[in-house]
């Protein structure tokens, strides 16, 4: 529009869920159509049944991109199939400090999320879905809505869609801030209109979800690769991506690289392709302290180990997880206990407050690396740490708490002489070792 | 299923597990904690309570399960054949201990000045599973001291371990949402709106519930310490569900009731209006000793010139106008030994059939030929359809409401039919508004529906009854299209809900028993009893019966408490004597029932209107002072017993009855304590002569209908409307 | 003072799109609080009671969630988000540079009631840390020395009669550029600001 080249229009188009991010206006209906969307809807509903589209989705191994990796053709077949109201509802309340994909996602290419849903709920044999956008998300949920009022006009929601059987309204419903709603539970509770906290399992959703029935819960970018799959088919899919994880991933990228964003890339690619070949480094050419592989919450990977490919298996070798694919970095600037402060922060401002070692461990947490920043520490004060994050890891309702534990566990693990100097008197007659 | 066949095969839809090196079966669905607990093995808890559903919140029963990588709630986990779990192994002692330490590390420990200090499930889990020493070393985390919630609960913010009891109780088990959290994480703390009370008729249950001194009673703030009370165990006497209660006293002054729970009645709970009204027992405007009218005033006598005064005038009166002109009312709250001696006092000693109970009881007598609920409370929440017809259990039995509230949740189908907004409109699968008046009229026409749509159980209808025919003939005027113009619901309607009526299960009929406004109450008994036997609520698994409003209104009923022939009690003929136990009609507005009354008697606790106007006034007991027996509207009969001690020289009634009974009989009044009127009573009513006297005691126990009590199913029923072309419908 | 009638009808589709009512009460409180930018005790309870329901749930929802707001904010919430990769590219100086420009109060808000400064959290634009919301639009990336005159384009704005959201009408398309302030989720209209060391 005004002639400038934005930042985005740098950022590749993948070979998937990216691949039409630069097209203009494709919330317009007929732009999408243009580029394929629903031709998979329609080619399903003509050609397949349910559980064929389930197959398809199962044997194409798409893991869950929320972050657990669970495959999502597996999750559905747990919906039990005969009638009953049965639910999906896509997590799009993405709140994980450094995941920003699903907003790029929902607001460039909302038809994409749309036919993804059709499809899941063509599969598991849903009339109802819902999208749980976080509320700050107020732009991507405009354009989810002009693409659904779109759908709906062309027969591609609402009653008898393409002349089929196959009846759908989908639901875009919009949080209020409050990053626990991610937890799928905690969401349910959400639109439910109840506290918005997570729920003890067994029940499990797919048993006794939304309203109590069988639901669904997966992530946006999950879904938004299922049209592709069923439009090219499974083997098209296992092309891209590693044997055990396929496909493709949008990693998001943010922190201390030349080039943050969204890229959509093959599975397993390195951190430092990632950093160096798409980032285009650190800012000043400073050197990579450590990476956060997944936003705040999963076990950091330290700057000698940039080469782990970034898919489901290889970061678990280093006791972290490939998660959500939100890559944040750390250059050698960074004061490490002040970080960690700051993530520890976020979850304990994020806490629900339902369970006691998240609720009480966290602001413990938050309370003694305050006191070690401010210069007040104690020698004892690192071992606390480590026992408190024990009384929390483990202990916890949902995850959230367990990824609280993560900072302070890899910050102590890879920089504690940073936080031994903080403290006055420590004391160093014997000299620390490297810790790794 | 496949099982392993090892071992002697266990019963049935049971489960069996190994909790700390014991083999334990329990019933399949069992949580973890429960199954422990069957075993003798203490998890310690704190969100965990077994009337709420689990939520897994506080994160203190964490056990080991071998092949579970973590620990697990054992509140949320349900028992699996051969599980192997560890509560005392070391991980889940360190995960306990760390809990505690999280849960201690901003709290207040003000435990010196806590109401919940010897009482506290924080202090006796810190005991038995805490750390030794806190490390945390941070500024805890504060709020304003106590706050009111309401004029009877107050918070403090700082104690609480957000275990959230209180508010599920709310949610959960009276359906409102009368309280709340607010914010969240370690900032969440319970509140209530702005501006408004936590305002639910059942919220002192939340301070029972509170595993911490967070929610406190406001009447109770200070007054004593738990282990200065003396408890005993009673029935409270507000209303006909009779819950059961401890009376905690302390220098003779009753400090505070608490739930003593009985579950078949009142699943440990207890209403507000029963759990906080007793200050009246420790009034110290309470009358202390016998008054009688000298020169139109009423000074203090002797026990002795009052007894001898009214006996003697009770006689005078009976000798010059009739033994009728001396009448008695007595309190349906009194105890069944003082109705019964009330009744023998007048129908022995003085002749007289002038005796009645207040608030009087219509008799409302069953297919089954007897005037009493069929089935009992607990049954309630085995129903598949439960039909409530006029009764408003929230304002006249709030703990029965709670039980309607977990039938429902249990699965049962409500049809709530009352004049008016009822609480349990939002629970009931149908929610009618019909006046009082339209009552009979629509429970005749459902009953005509269910017999000429053929809906009901023709095997049990003609095996176990008589007279449908004949009833039917009746009935058969009642079309809905008619029952819609009376009651101005459309026949749609009205055919719908009957229809859904006659589904198969277990029922349940409950109903009001007078009906305001000119009602032909013989047709409304008959159209309830023709519709009890349609829909099934007379068989052994089924509930009927008119709900009784007072604590004792059931005994007055199996006592025959009421007045027989012409005789009458209140507004008769003048000149007459009145005898008033715990009755004031004045302060009732009802003014002229002592019309013509020349000699009046009244026993009361306080000096009220119509105690200002007797001639003779002796002192009442409270329920907390005395020793006896009431019996509920299910039929079951509970012991009371008393806690403290009548003001001055109040003597309990029983005995006011009786040394009034020494004096007009020669003979028959010769009780020595309301047990030896117990035994009298026992074999003079065959019904209660069943029963065991230690277990009233214990729980208490029903009474048996006659017509289950053989177990086969032989009893046999009258369906009534045919009667009522003869005019003989009573 | 009662619920504007567009406001009410609004309330009333969403519950017309909802299985249950209780489900409305959260985007019906978002509804009712785009009227005033905030939620007193009354408009809580007026809403509780349209979906008939009781107001204490509401007023639970209502101070769970960061968005809704049971304090009067001002006409602008600038929430700045202070996470890890806003923190990195220096979120904390531009907050600091806002407070010393707004002096705001105990309750974040300026005392010309124009603004109310809120930290928050991670808010999903990470590639323009450091940045803010600024009511519905996202504002990226922001420079502490620059602070002044992103302050100064919102006032005008507001005296403009232009009302919350940054961008008045979406889809007559995106807000010219007026110097340092840039929507960082108009998406296609962002300025190349990006690649810089």
């Amino acid at each position: 529009m005004s002639g400038a080249i934005t930042f985005e229009q740098l950022m590749p188009a993948g070979p998937n869920l990216t691949e039409h991010r630069h097209v203009p206006n494709m919330v317009d209906l007929e732009v999408a159509r243009s580029r394929g969307a629903y031709e998979g809807l329609a080619k399903a509903l003509a050609e397949y049944t349910p559980e064929q589209v389930t197959g398809v989705v199962m044997d194409a191994t798409v893991l869950g991109r929320g972050g657990a990796g669970f495959p999502a053709g597996r999750k559905w077949s747990f919906i039990p199939k005969g009638p009953g109201q049965k639910y999906l509802t896509v997590n799009a309340d993405e709140s994980e400090p450094g995941t920003f994909s699903n907003r790029e996602l929902m607001e460039t290419t909302p038809h994409l999320l749309i036919e993804g849903i059709a499809l899941c709920c063509y599969a598991v044999g849903a009339s109802r879905a819902f999208i749980y956008i976080r509320g700050e998300y107020i732009h991507a949920a405009n354009q989810l809505n002009r693409a659904i009022d779109a759908a709906r006009a062309a027969n591609l929601l609402g009653d008898k869609i393409l002349g089929s059987d196959f009846n759908l309204e989908v639901f875009v419903f919009q949080g209020a801030g409050a990053y626990i709603c991610g937890e799928e539970t905690a969401l349910l509770e959400s639109i439910e209109g109840n506290r918005p906290m997570p729920r003890s399992r067994p029940p499990f959703p797919a048993v006794a979800g939304l309203y109590g029935k069988p639901t669904v819960i997966n992530n946006v970018e999950t879904i938004a690769n299922i049209p592709a799959i069923i439009r090219n088919g499974a083997d098209w899919y296992k092309a891209f991506g590693t044997p055990t994880s396929p496909g493709t991933k949008v990693y998001s990228l943010s922190g201390h690289v030349r080039r943050p964003g969204n890229y959509e890339l093959n599975l397993g690619i390195s951190l430092r392709d990632l950093i160096y070949e798409y980032g285009q480094g650190v800012p000043g050419d400073r050197a990579v302290k450590v990476v956060l592989p997944s936003g705040a919450a999963a076990p950091w990977i330290p700057a000698d180990a940039l080469d782990t490919p970034m898919d489901y298996d290889n970061p678990r070798k280093l006791g972290t997880i490939l998660g959500s694919a939100s890559v944040i970095v750390m250059d050698e600037t960074v004061s490490i206990p002040h970080a960690t402060l700051r993530l520890i922060e976020f979850f304990n401002h994020e806490s629900c407050g339902k369970c006691t070692p998240c609720r009480e461990g966290t602001l413990w947490l938050v309370k003694a690396l305050q006191r070690i920043c401010a210069g007040e520490g104690v020698p004892e004060d690192l071992q606390l740490l480590l026992n408190v994050c024990d009384s929390i890891a483990g202990k916890v309702l949902c995850a959230l708490g367990d990824f609280a534990v993560s900072p302070v566990q890899s910050s102590l693990k890879y920089f504690r002489h940073e936080y031994e100097a903080m403290i006055p008197g420590y004391p160093t007659a014997a000299p620390a070792l490297a810790t790794d | 299923m496949v099982q392993e066949a090892t071992k002697p095969a266990a019963p049935p839809n049971t489960v069996t597990l190994t909790i700390d090196e014991r083999e334990i079966t329990v019933p399949k669905g069992t949580l973890l904690v429960e199954a422990a607990k069957s075993a003798g093995i203490d998890i310690p808890v704190f969100c965990y309570e077994p009337r709420l559903a689990p939520v897994g919140a506080c994160r203190m029963c964490l056990v080991e399960i071998e092949k579970m990588p973590r620990l697990q709630t054992a509140c949320t986990t349900p028992v699996a054949d051969g599980m192997i779990v560890r509560t005392n192994a070391e991980k889940s002692r360190a995960a306990q201990s760390d809990v505690l330490g999280m849960l201690l590390a901003n709290h207040p420990l003000d435990c010196p000045v806590c109401d919940k200090g010897g009482e506290c499930p924080l202090q006796d889990t810190t005991f038995n599973y805490g750390p030794g020493i806190s490390k945390f070393i941070e500024p805890k985390r504060t709020f304003p001291k106590p706050i009111p919630l309401s004029p009877l609960i107050a918070l403090d913010r700082e104690r609480c371990i957000m275990c959230y009891r209180c508010v599920r109780f709310q949610r959960e088990i009276p359906g409102d949402e009368a309280l709340t959290v607010i914010d969240r994480g370690s900032h969440s703390e319970i509140a209530v709106t702005e501006g408004r009370d936590f305002d639910s008729p059942f919220s002192g249950n939340t301070i029972e519930l509170c595993p911490v001194g967070a929610l406190t009673s406001i009447p109770f703030r200070f007054r004593a310490r738990p282990w200065d009370l003396t408890k005993v165990p009673s029935v409270c006497d507000k209303c006909s569900v009779g819950c059961n209660l401890n009376v905690e006293y302390r220098n003779n002054a009753v400090l505070r009731l608490t739930a003593h729970p009985n579950p078949p009645v009142d699943d440990g709970w207890l209403c507000d209006h029963g759990r906080f009204t007793y200050d009246y027992v420790n009034d110290k405007n309470r009358i202390d000793r016998p008054l009688i009218r000298r020169n139109g005033q009423l000074v203090p006598a002797t026990w002795d010139e009052a007894l001898d005064l009214a006996a003697q005038r009770f006689r005078d009166t009976a000798d010059r106008a009739g033994n009728d002109a001396v009448g008695g009312v007595i309190s349906a709250r009194a105890t069944n030994e003082e109705l019964y001696l009330f009744g023998k006092l007048f129908r022995g000693a003085l002749g007289s059939q002038a005796v009645d109970h207040y608030p009087r009881t219509g008799s409302a007598i069953g297919p089954f030929g007897v005037d009493a609920l069929h089935g009992s409370i607990e049954a309630l929440e085995r129903m598949g359809t439960i039909v409530l017809l006029g009764v408003d259990p929230l304002k006249e039995q709030p703990v029965l409401n709670l039980r309607l509230r977990k039938a429902a949740k249990n699965g049962a189908r409500l049809v709530v039919v009352s004049p008016e907004a009822n609480d349990l409109d939002p629970v009931a699968a149908h929610a009618l508004r019909v006046p009082h008046a339209a009552l009979p009229t629509l429970a005749a026409t459902w009953a005509n529906l269910i017999v000429t749509e053929g809906l009901h159980d023709a095997e049990f209808i003609g095996g176990r009854t008589a007279g449908l025919d004949r009833a039917r003939a009746t009935l058969v005027d009642f079309t809905v299209e008619r029952a819609a113009s009376v009651i101005g619901l459309s026949a749609e309607l009205i055919a719908a809900v009957g229809r859904a009526l006659a589904a198969q299960g277990p029922s349940a009929l409950l109903f009001r028993r007078e009906l305001s406004g000119t009602i032909d109450h013989a047709q409304w008994f008959a159209a309830l009893n023709d519709l009890s036997l349609l829909i099934g609520a007379t068989k052994e698994d089924g509930v009927f019966g008119g709900l009784v409003t007072q604590n004792n209104s059931q005994g007055a009923i199996d006592l025959g408490i009421a007045p027989e022939g012409d005789a009458s009690p209140f507004g008769g003929k003048a000149p007459s004597a009145l005898y008033l136990l715990g009755v004031d009609p004045l302060g009732d507005g009802r003014a002229e029932a002592l019309d013509g009354v020349d000699f009046l008697v009244v026993q009361e606790l306080f000096l009220t209107d119509t105690a200002r106007r007797a001639d003779v006034v002796f002192p009442a007991v409270s329920w907390a002072e005395k020793e006896g027996t009431y019996t509920n509207l299910e039929r079951r009969v509970q012991r009371i017993r008393p806690a403290v001690r009548p003001p001055g020289e109040a003597r309990p009634d029983w005995r006011v009855i009786r040394d009034l009974g020494k004096r007009l009989a020669p003979n028959g009044f010769a009780f020595t304590s309301p047990t030896a009127v117990w035994q009298e009573l026992a074999a003079a009513v065959p019904a209660y002569g069943q029963l065991s006297y230690g277990a009233l005691g214990r729980g208490g126990q029903q009474w048996a209908l006659p017509h289950i009590g053989d177990g086969n199913g032989g009893g046999r029923f009258t369906f009534r409307s045919g009667d009522l072309e003869g005019g003989a419908g009573r | 003072m009662a619920l504007a009638p567009e406001t009410i009808a609004e309330i009333e589709r969403i519950r017309a799109a909802l299985p249950e009512a209780r489900s409305a009460l959260l985007p019906s409180l978002k509804a009712a609080q785009g009227e005033r930018g905030w939620l007193p005790q009354e408009t809580i309870k007026e809403v509780a009671e349209m979906l008939g329901l009781d107001p204490n749930p509401a007023y639970m929802l209502a101070t769970f969630y960061t968005m809704l707001h049971t304090e009067p904010v001002g006409h602008y919430v600038l929430e700045v988000c202070r996470s890890l990769p806003c923190y990195l590219r220096g979120s904390d100086g531009v907050t600091e540079a806002l407070r010393a420009e707004l002096q705001p109060d105990e309750h974040g808000n300026s005392a010309d009631g124009l603004f109310s400064l809120k930290i928050g959290e991670c808010l999903g634009d990470c590639p323009h840390a450091p940045m803010m919301r600024v009511n519905d639009d996202f504002v990226g990336p922001l420079d502490a020395a620059t602070i002044p005159e992103t302050l100064a384009i919102l006032r005008r704005r507001a005296e403009g009669g232009r009302v919350r959201g940054l961008m008045a009408d979406p889809a007559a398309g995106p807000a010219p550029n007026e110097g340092p302030l840039t929507f960082s989720n108009a998406i296609q209209s962002l300025p190349l600001t990006r690649v810089r060391d």
